[in-house]
């Protein structure tokens, strides 16, 4: 399997303010890094604005070769934190050699498209490289059993370029876990 | 920790019990199922016995990105040819890649 | 179950919380058509401290004009069922908070009426349509009809000049259980 390839696809961003789309105040971020200090930070723009979204990234191997953040979007996650290893923090500066992944867990909403979106490009900006981007479950994959909805996005390849699809619904987190390894050319590790 | 076998991961079809009866297609809620097949005539019948036509399965695909593993096709099939296993079913690097053919074209049209 | 006329729904509600009943458990609408032409709205609130029964009360609103007061100044909580209701019923809640919650704002339409059809399946080919021994499904033999998806006849491909169909006939084509073969 490729290692990180293809540039990204320029989604527009169309869409409102994050902060619009939950009745989140801007001053709850603040409460939650306090509450959960354990939680990384991305940054990203959205319609021109600047958002810090509270994220954990997990150094996977332990080694600080390959950091993965979860965007966890309905049931799949449950799988990343099955697969996760116990370790979870803000991303550190990373070794030019690090590789940085990103799963998209869950059913992506039209109306949470745009943030998705921007989370990524946030990911990458902060990262310094892009991202591999791994679809994990049907629903991040082709929109899943929801395909037919009105509200739903039909895979997460819909706004950027996806490195790997994982099948399952969910998954189970061996999947998860056998598709980076392949990603870093650890087969059988 | 250990999991009762076969745990729900993979879908395999039994290609000698399919008739292409077409219920598994029917039944599945995501209409991930796709079943193409041709009749044929039955040879080796008695003298005199009536024609009769079999069922030949030309393709069954299932497309996983589509497919929630409710494990309705498994339970309808008349013929318990359809069964759960325990490998992971195989990523691919592109959604296309997701689609699995499950019966190997061969020149043969009959078996 | 209580029905309660829209004129008095705020009134109501109110004295249902002022006698005890001040949990607020959820607030939602049923799409009553091919029954009677109303949206039912339905709110459900629990007497916590008392251990009775809960309180459900119903409001049948007409469906082409469906208008009812928020009660979100009774039960604060009841603002995001609100919000939920109107986009995707089309129910107007006077005073209420009438921003989007779930769709995009450039979404047309009230989805979860049930004589909004959920085209997505209706433009595809069922893969069951074909019959056991076909490769390409024939237009001519009778095909089986997947659950859920309109009969043709009824939405999406209707004969020009017959009239609109009823928004009853739309629903009762697109729900059902019974598979239905086309004749």
């Amino acid at each position: 399997m490729a290692a990180i390839s293809a540039e990204a696809a320029n989604k527009p961003i169309i869409g409102r303010r994050f902060y619009e789309l939950v009745d989140f105040q801007p001053m709850r971020t603040h409460r939650d890094l306090q509450e959960f200090p354990y939680n990384g930070l991305v940054s990203f723009g959205l319609d021109g604005e600047h958002y810090r979204g509270v994220m954990r990234w997990v150094d996977w191997y332990g080694d600080g070769s390959l950091y993965v953040l979860d965007v966890g979007l309905a049931c799949c996650t449950l799988e990343f934190d099955a697969a996760a290893p116990a370790t979870a923090g803000p991303l550190p500066g990373l070794d030019a050699r690090a590789q940085v992944a990103i799963v998209i867990s869950g059913t992506v909403t039209d109306r949470l498209a745009p943030a998705v979106a921007a989370v990524i490009d946030g990911c990458e900006q902060q990262a310094g490289r892009r991202p591999a981007v791994i679809s994990f479950g049907a629903c991040a994959s082709s929109g899943g059993p929801y395909w037919d909805s009105y509200a739903v996005t039909k895979g997460v390849d819909q706004l950027v370029a996806v490195d790997a699809y994982v099948p399952g619904c969910p998954p189970p987190p061996e999947a998860l876990a056998a598709v980076l390894d392949q990603l870093m050319g650890r087969v059988g590790s | 920790m250990s999991l009762p076998e076969p745990s729900h991961r993979w879908i395999r079809l039994i290609e000698p019990a399919c008739t292409s009866c077409m219920i598994c297609a029917r039944e599945c809620p995501s209409w991930c199922i796709s079943i193409d097949s041709h009749t044929e005539p039955v040879e080796g019948l008695l003298a005199g016995a009536r024609e009769r036509t079999r069922n030949v399965l030309e393709r069954f695909a299932i497309d996983w990105s589509l497919c929630m593993y409710c494990g309705i096709c498994v339970d309808e099939c008349p013929y318990d040819a359809l069964e759960w296993v325990s490998d992971v079913t195989q990523p691919g690097s592109s959604s296309a890649a997701l689609v699995e053919e499950m019966v190997e074209k061969s020149e043969a049209t009959s078996r | 179950m209580i029905d309660v006329p829209p004129k008095e729904w705020l009134s109501t509600v109110d004295a249902v919380r002022t006698a005890g009943f001040d949990y607020f458990d959820w607030l939602g609408c049923v799409d009553e058509i091919g029954r009677r032409d109303c949206f039912r709205i339905v709110l459900l609130v629990r007497n916590l401290a008392a251990k009775a029964e809960p309180m459900m009360l119903n409001c049948w609103l007409p469906r082409d004009d469906p208008r009812i007061d928020t009660v979100r100044t009774v039960y604060a909580g009841a603002a995001w069922h609100e919000r939920e209701i109107a986009e995707l019923f089309g129910v107007e809640f006077v005073g209420g908070d009438s921003r989007r919650l779930l769709l995009n704002p450039e979404f047309e339409g009230t989805p979860l009426r049930k004589d909004e059809v959920l085209a997505a399946r209706t433009g595809l080919d069922w893969p069951g349509a074909k019959e056991p021994g076909e490769t390409a499904a024939s237009a001519n033999r009778r095909r089986m009809v997947p659950p859920g998806v309109p009969d043709a006849a009824v939405w999406g491909d209707r004969d020009e000049s017959q009239p609109a169909a009823e928004p009853a006939e739309v629903a009762e084509s697109a729900g059902g259980r019974i598979r239905r073969r086309r004749t």
